[in-house]
This record gives C-alpha cells, structure tokens and sequence, in this order.
C-alpha cells in the first residue's frame, strides 16, 4: 500500500522534486502551528478567530461631492476591496500618528536589534512619509476613476452602530475623520 | 499511461487554467486593480510578513510604482504571456517569465491595498505545475496542488476545532454582525437585509450555518485518502465559497481556480503511471 502512494512514487521519480515538495509542504505546516504567515506558505485560517458580538461595530461612510456613496451596492467584491482596505489602513496609521506601523511590532518585540537596523536602514518603513491628506488626494483620484465622476470634495466618517434585537442597526455616533475638498 | 498521454492532459489544462487566468486578468482591469491604477497608493502595507519585508528593502516594487509606463509595461506583459501559453502550451519559459511577473504583482496589489488578502493565492499556486518542462514531473506537480487545497480547506477547519470557535457561544453572530454592518447601514430596508435581519434575530440559526461551513471545511480530509470522491469536493468548495459570499459577504472567486485539480482524467491517476515510465525517466535522467 505505501507503494501506491504520492509521496512514494514521487521519492522513486525525482528525489530533487521529492525533497522540494515535501520542504514547501513542511514550512506551510510550520507557519499554520505558528500562525505566521510567510509568502508563500500561506496561513489558512479563515474566520477562525474568536469574536464575541460586540456593542458597537464601525462602518465607514464615505461622502463624495457632499453625497453618501454606497460602497455596499452596485460595486464588484473586487472593487469594494480597494475601496475600502487602503483607507482602513490608512486611518490606522493616523491614528498612530503615522509613526511605527502596525507592520513592524513583531519585530520590535522578538528581534530589537534588527529592528534598530531597519529603522535606520530604511526610516520609510518605520515612519510612514504621507500624511493622511496626500492619501485622500490619490483615494478621490482613485474614487473618481472607478465611479467615472468628477470629484470635488470627499468626507470619510466613522459611524458607530448598534444591532438591535430585530438585527436592525441603530447609529450610535458619527465622528468625521477626514475631509479633502479638491478644487 | 505514457508521457504523452499526461502531455495531452497538461496542453488541455494549461489552456483551460491560462484562460480562467486570462479573464481574471480582465476582470481585474476594468475594476481598476491593475498596478497601472493603483501603484500611486502612498502606504504599502508589509504586515509581519516577511517577504513583504524583503521585497520593498530591494527597491525593486518602489521603482515599478515610481513609473507609470513602468507598472503599465508589468500589467500588460502578464496579459501578452498568458495568452501566448493559451496558444502555445509548449513555451514553459513563458509560464515562467508569467509566473515571476504575477508573483511581482500579487505582493504589490496586497501591499497597495494594506491587506494580504488571499484570493490572488489560487492563481499564483495553480501556475507552478507548468513551470517544469517534464510532463511527468508537471504530474506530481499537479497532483501535489491538489493536496494543497485539500490542506487549505481542511487546515480552515483545525484552526476552528483547534481555537475552539466552533463551540463559542455568540462566534457565529459575531462574524455575520461584524461582515454585514456596513450593508446594513446602507440599505436597510431591502430583502437581503430583511434576509440578515432574519438570522440577526435568530442566531441559533447561523450557529447551524456556520457549524455546516465548517462541516463544508472538514470533508476536505476525505481527499487526503481517496480521489473517489473529487467531484463531491469540487462542487463542496463551490458551495462553500457561495455561502460564504452571501453570509460574509467575501468571495475568494480566483482561489476557485483550484477546484481544476479536482477534475479527474482518464489515465492521469497514480494508478496509471506505470513503473516502467517512472525508471525510464530516471535512467535519462541518469
């Protein structure tokens, strides 16, 4: 029966091929129990991280020439990706004040040493040199090429909303992160 | 099974597995996802990945970025060399020249985007059986990728068993409150929103979905043993990606692209590779 398997033949064919194989299938292994993803052994873990329902959750509104834009409907899966990911991200680094990207904190912690190496290396990585408008000047850009309109102004604010027991939601506070009028 | 029987099967996947690439290519440039478009993006996000890492510390992203002729040449190229190997299975050099372009491509759209989302993998997986100019090589290859989505789909599933999610209570309204608050609160009063009011207000009823999604994730370990069941597992992997669509409102469509490796032909099982084709090509090799 081990005869008939995969891994036999592919030993008895090509033990190159064998040793490739079976190293790339041992470091995917490797980073799933460690739960570090390395490209390309990829982490799978999909949905698998605990969550509880919580109070409030966040969603952006986004409002283009002083309309809300329903980035929800009318738009790709694909589309909605680079809508809504870059700007996620770039309002966490403004929230950080631009400074030491969530990127770089395993570093910091495990490997401190490397760490200083990198920031003096490569201070761009460490220190984002973008503030959050000159995002907002690419994003309308951006925006406008996807929805084929001109864009003047763009607001981005952060509702917070409650689910209520029907599984209505009820906003429970607007704060305006950012507005960029373009003229 | 002789070599050139696994080479009919290899010519007739690399142009159904280039054209499905071909049209992901298009789809992803009139949703405006080419490097071209979104190269400008000032952030790159690395994460704790380290080849991100590694990547952006050569220079080699920045000046591709740096050049919209430059981005624009990366985008096109992969759209000329796949539709060269659609026509000319034969060129592996071209399905290497692709695959380095497509690798290139996929750590900058994951950057530019600041998130490493997962639905380019399928398409970066699929290309590395045909980078190999042996067919019977090319067949453990191919062989290999389906042990690989097996992998992915049953290693979704340990992760679940082994957090314990699939027993925490408020897991599953926890996942489908956080995918679906955004739809929501933009469209509150349509049928798919009245459809997510439904299962909001009876979350025992998405605890039910979701332990099927995780059913739909465990059946995938059958593979590890036996291909009997191989179109079961395609059309599981379909529903599942469907369900997770609706309910999550995520659709991971060019991870799909490895249900191929499902799809069984005559004489391309390792049943069929005779031991006299495997020493042949270890005395040549000699």
């Amino acid at each position: 029966m081990l005869k008939q398997t995969y891994l036999y033949r592919l030993y008895h064919y090509n033990k190159k091929l064998f040793y490739g194989i079976t190293l790339f299938a041992g470091l995917t292994i490797f980073c799933n129990v460690v739960g570090w993803q390395i490209t390309p052994f990829f982490v799978w873990s999909m949905f698998s991280a605990r969550e509880q329902p919580a109070e409030t959750y966040d969603v952006l509104q986004i409002k283009i020439n002083k309309q809300v834009f329903d980035y929800t409907k009318g738009q790709r899966d694909i589309n909605r990706f680079f809508i809504n990911y870059p700007l996620n991200y770039a309002i966490s680094l403004y929230n950080r004040n631009y400074v030491d990207p969530p990127n770089f904190h395993v570093l910091k912690k495990y490997l401190p040493g490397v760490y200083n190496s990198v920031a003096t290396r490569y201070p761009e990585f460490i220190y984002q040199q973008v503030n959050l408008k000159s995002f907002m000047s690419w994003y309308a850009d951006y925006l406008s090429r996807v929805l084929k309109i001109k864009i003047t102004s763009v607001e981005v604010d952060q509702v917070a909303v409650h689910y209520l027991k029907s599984g209505q939601l009820q906003p429970v506070k607007t704060d305006t992160l950012v507005h960029l009028s373009i003229r | 099974m002789e070599e050139k029987d696994i080479y009919d099967v290899r010519k007739l996947l690399c142009r159904i597995t280039y054209s499905l690439i071909f049209a992901s290519l298009l789809y992803h440039f009139y949703s405006y996802q080419w490097i071209y478009f979104v190269g400008h993006q000032p952030y790159y996000y690395f994460g704790e990945d380290l080849t991100y890492w590694l990547f952006f510390m050569s220079g080699f992203p920045q000046l591709i970025i740096s050049a919209k002729w430059l981005a624009l040449t990366l985008d096109l190229s992969s759209v000329a060399l796949c539709l060269l190997i659609i026509i000319r299975p034969k060129f592996v050099w071209a399905a290497r020249l692709f695959f380095v372009l497509y690798f290139v491509n996929f750590l900058l759209i994951n950057a530019l985007a600041g998130h490493h989302a997962h639905f380019l993998v399928g398409i970066l997986l699929i290309c590395i059986p045909f980078l190999t100019t042996k067919n019977i090589s090319f067949y453990f290859l191919w062989k290999g990728l389906r042990y690989l989505t097996l992998f992915i789909y049953s290693c979704a599933f340990l992760w679940k068993l082994l957090r314990g999610t699939w027993i925490l209570k408020g897991q599953g309204l926890a996942i489908l409150q956080s995918n679906v608050a955004s739809y929501l609160y933009f469209n509150p009063d349509t049928h798919l929103a009245h459809f997510y009011y439904y299962f909001l207000s009876h979350p025992g009823l998405f605890t039910i979905l979701y332990a099927l999604g995780l059913l739909l994730e465990a059946i995938f370990v059958i593979g590890f043993f036996t291909e009997k069941y191989d179109y079961f597992l395609f059309a599981a992997a379909i529903l599942f990606h469907t369900l997770t669509f609706i309910f999550v409102d995520v659709f991971f469509a060019e991870l799909l692209i490895l249900n191929l490796t499902f799809i069984k032909f005559k004489n391309f099982s390792e049943r069929s590779i005779s031991a006299s084709v495997i020493c042949k090509n270890n005395n040549a090799e000699r």
